[in-house]
């Protein structure tokens, strides 16, 4: 108890909530601007951190990431761009309810979503570290590669219009996710000797052409529907385009699913917020039955998407202090972070550093209300975007998309980035599910090592299989939602 | 008056040889330093994934290479294959001086004799050392053996598997399987928090670490069983090293610092010698020994170059003489 107090107070100092509040904001504006991310601007900050206590130098991080979460969302809803992977599905409705004149409205459901969920998941955080940590480290290779299959079959199937295209295109992610070094034998695989290919194709090429620039392109090329430019009267506060309390406890049901699903996701190392923001996108529109306005502007969209992707950021600690093991990269940064301060993450940094550990849970929850009150004002501030035409905004996105991939990695990366905007455009032309292709290249690594890993340890011994009760459940449950979401399909085909 | 004249003509003539004399002396002085290096910022390559030991050391040595130089580094992380993706990019890079690379050795010896690759150990000149690695092979504190004869009789009643980081190390276990009579299933395995991660799990037997268990031995949740190094460690005095056990080999490793090959002997010179600064510096020293438990050994070039041909040159031997499996 007196560690608590102690660290709280070691976290509510000033210079702690300048630097905090100075990152949530780096955090907003880094996300907000499409093909950069928070990512980009967590690692330029932690050679920064060196000369800060260890709490702020983690608040500072921390609050970069948690602004992050929300900033992603606002290039999502505005431009129909997310700003990071993880705010992909927030397009799905966020954009359709812009384009209907309720921009303020899903950029006020994004924010209060998002500010939800992460403040809930920090809670889970402060409650469960300890005992969730020893769960997290029982998942091995096979229980992993199950509840990757979930995802799988989960997201192809509520992703697209049909499973077995959704299918197909979770597999040529999977597919395309392959391409560098093997993770067995370091030998070269798909690289067409081509040096740059060696590291695997980058995350942010592939999300950004085949997300971003492929709209893009469907709207420039096919003339599509972009939907009319909403009057300028519409971005005031209307009746239509006002975020209420009513609303708000409409999507509170959607919140508490997305958090929950999200917090458990952030809690199990390598799954990550992209995962977990499919995942509440989908839940959410499961749950809202067949006839619900979902991708053509439902507020619980956009709210199903953000809860969940900024759970991710509090759970995330879990592993990382109670083992060391960060979730995804930024948990990944902030670990070297941790590692620069003397902190060594782990069991007993409970035991030894408790004061430390409270008063990084403090710094998380300023973080939270930085995220809270800024938002109010930033967000009416990026609606202004809006006021400017497509043809404005359009090239000034591409713009930002590719000189963000030539920023943080290559000139390379942005010629991939052209190649998978075609990809992304023929993609949307043939009606195949670009959702599911993104999740099937983001956990591609994961369930190849794991698979791999699963099939060596058999060892060709069935028992293996048997033994493992968790993992034959997620594997029923995989096997029951196919045969469960493809009856429906046939029956609403019908 | 003659006198004043001369006096006066001397210091005219001292005058003019000197306003002759002072550009070609600065002028010579230009000469003997290379065009301005470095005039714009370094980029410093790391094989190895953000957030782990090497990352961590790189970044440190990246600032104060900043600091040596008076130009930004910037740091980036090519993670892959136990460092051969980041040195295969540095193959390709321009031996200006503006780019350097940080990996383990073997990455620069080692593989290049056990997988076809893009680049051999003489493409690169090899600069200096940041620390030696710890290499151990470890196991989970609540494994059912506690030293290496627990663990042959343990492997030969039930077979072991092994995590692996990198295919580097496998040779040593091949060995060990071999000789002992014992079955041994290599897993592979992302990078050191994975190795950790999944001996506590209860996932895997052994494993190989190169020194980031060293945070976990305290409260008994990692063991040590043998030091792969050419002796025993620090951390684990009392574990003998694999030569001891019998097997002819031992592991001395260090995170190295190299450039692509063909750099100006100048700037060669002077980039070495900052990132030699850089890396006994108070803070990369007390980082590396303080709080990772890496030994802080900082190589000359000669040094560091002559260990990497005779590491290659023995990895050569052994794969002609014994053919991997």
């Amino acid at each position: 108890m007196q560690d608590i107090l102690l660290g709280l107070a070691d976290a509510f100092t000033l210079s702690n909530l300048l630097y905090i509040g100075a990152g949530v904001l780096i955090g907003q504006i880094f996300a907000a601007a499409p093909g950069v991310g928070a990512l980009m601007a967590i690692t330029i900050a932690v050679p920064f951190t060196f000369y800060l206590s260890p709490v702020t130098a983690i608040g500072f991080l921390v609050g970069i990431n948690k602004g992050g979460t929300l900033g992603g969302a606002v290039s999502a809803i505005l431009m129909n761009t997310p700003g990071s992977a993880e705010a992909t599905a927030t397009t799905f409705d966020g954009y359709p309810m812009a384009r209907n004149g309720q921009a303020l409205k899903a950029l006020r459901t994004a924010h209060a979503s998002s500010v939800s969920g992460d403040a809930m998941s920090d809670l889970v955080l402060f409650l469960v570290a300890a005992p969730l940590a020893v769960l997290a480290v029982k998942m091995g290779p096979l229980e992993m590669a199950s509840v990757v299959l979930v995802a799988f079959v989960v997201v192809a199937g509520l992703a697209g219009h049909s499973m077995i295209k959704g299918l197909i295109a979770a597999a040529l992610g999977v597919l395309l996710s392959l391409v560098g070094t093997d993770p067995e034998t370091a030998g070269e695989r798909l690289s067409f000797g081509i040096p740059e290919l060696m590291g695997g194709l980058s995350i942010s090429a592939v999300g950004i052409g085949v997300l971003a620039l492929g709209e893009i392109f469907r709207q420039a090329i096919l003339h599509g529907d972009t939907g009319s430019q909403p009057e300028p009267t519409e971005l005031g506060e209307s009746n239509t385009n006002r975020f209420r309390w009513r609303d708000f406890r409409h999507i509170l049901p959607t919140i508490l699913r997305s958090t929950g699903i999200g917090t458990v996701i952030g809690a199990i190392p390598g799954l990550g917020s992209t995962a977990a923001a499919f995942l509440g996108y989908a839940s959410a529109k499961r749950a809202a039955g067949p006839d619900s306005q979902f991708g053509k502007g439902d507020i619980r969209g956009v709210a199903a998407t953000e809860a969940a992707n900024s759970a991710v950021v509090g759970s995330n600690f879990i592993p990382l202090l109670s083992l060391g093991i960060p979730g995804n990269v930024a948990a990944a940064l902030i670990l070297g972070a941790f590692v620069i301060h003397g902190i060594t993450p782990g069991p007993q940094l409970f035991s030894e550093q408790g004061r430390l550990v409270y008063a990084i849970f403090g710094a998380m929850l300023i973080g939270t209300l930085c995220n809270l009150v800024f938002g109010l004002f930033t967000m009416r501030l990026f609606v202004k975007v809006i006021r400017l035409p497509l043809p404005i905004i359009l090239p000034c996105v591409v713009l930002l998309c590719v000189t963000g991939i030539i920023v943080s990695s290559n000139l390379f990366s942005a010629w991939l980035l052209i190649g998978f905007a075609a990809l992304g455009f023929f993609m949307r032309l043939l009606d195949f599910s670009f959702v599911t292709f993104i999740i099937g290249f983001v956990l591609g690594p994961a369930f190849e090592l794991n698979v791999r890993q699963s099939v060596l340890l058999a060892d060709g011994q069935i028992g293996y299989l048997l033994d493992r009760p968790v993992a034959c459940g997620f594997m029923l449950m995989a096997l029951f939602l196919t045969w469960r979401i493809g009856l429906r399909r046939r029956n609403a085909g019908r | 008056m003659t006198k004043l004249l001369t006096t006066r003509r001397t210091l005219v003539r001292l005058l003019t040889a000197l306003t002759l004399w002072l550009p070609g002396a600065l002028a010579q002085a230009d000469a003997a330093s290379p065009p301005l290096w470095p005039d714009k910022p370094l980029d410093l390559l790391v094989g190895f994934s953000p957030g782990g030991g090497a990352d961590t050391l790189a970044r440190l040595v990246a600032r104060q290479l900043s600091v040596e130089l008076g130009q930004p580094v910037t740091v980036r992380n090519i993670a892959g294959g136990g460092g051969i993706v980041m040195a295969t990019t540095l193959r390709h890079a321009e031996p200006d001086g503006y780019t350097i690379g940080l990996a383990a050795n073997s990455a620069f010896d080692g593989m290049p004799t056990i997988t076809p690759l893009r680049y051999q150990t003489d493409d690169f000149d090899y600069l200096t050392t940041v620390s030696q690695l710890q290499n151990a092979l470890i196991t989970s504190g609540n494994a059912p053996f506690a030293n290496w004869e627990e663990m042959v009789a343990y492997g030969r009643e039930h077979g072991l598997s092994y995590g692996s980081p990198s295919p580097i190390t496998r040779d040593v276990l091949n060995l060990v399987a071999e000789r002992e009579g014992i079955r041994i299933r290599f897993i592979p395995m992302r990078g050191g928090m994975d190795v950790i991660n999944s001996l506590i799990g209860g996932h895997i037997d052994i494993a190989w670490s190169a020194g980031i268990h060293q945070a976990f031995l305290r409260d008994g949740k990692i063991r040590v069983l043998a030091s792969l190094n050419a002796e025993r460690l620090r951390a684990s005095p009392g574990k003998p090293a694999i030569q001891e056990l019998g097997y002819p080999m031992g592991y001395s490793s260090y995170f190295v610092l190299a450039a692509p090959t063909g750099l100006p002997g100048e700037i060669k010179h002077r980039l070495s010698a900052a990132l030699i600064k850089a890396s006994q510096s108070p803070r990369v020293a007390q980082l590396a020994e303080q709080r990772m438990g890496f030994p802080n050994v900082v190589m000359t070039p000669e040094q560091i170059t002559r260990f990497i041909h005779q590491t290659a040159a023995d990895y050569r031997r052994q794969a002609a003489s014994a053919p991997l499996n």
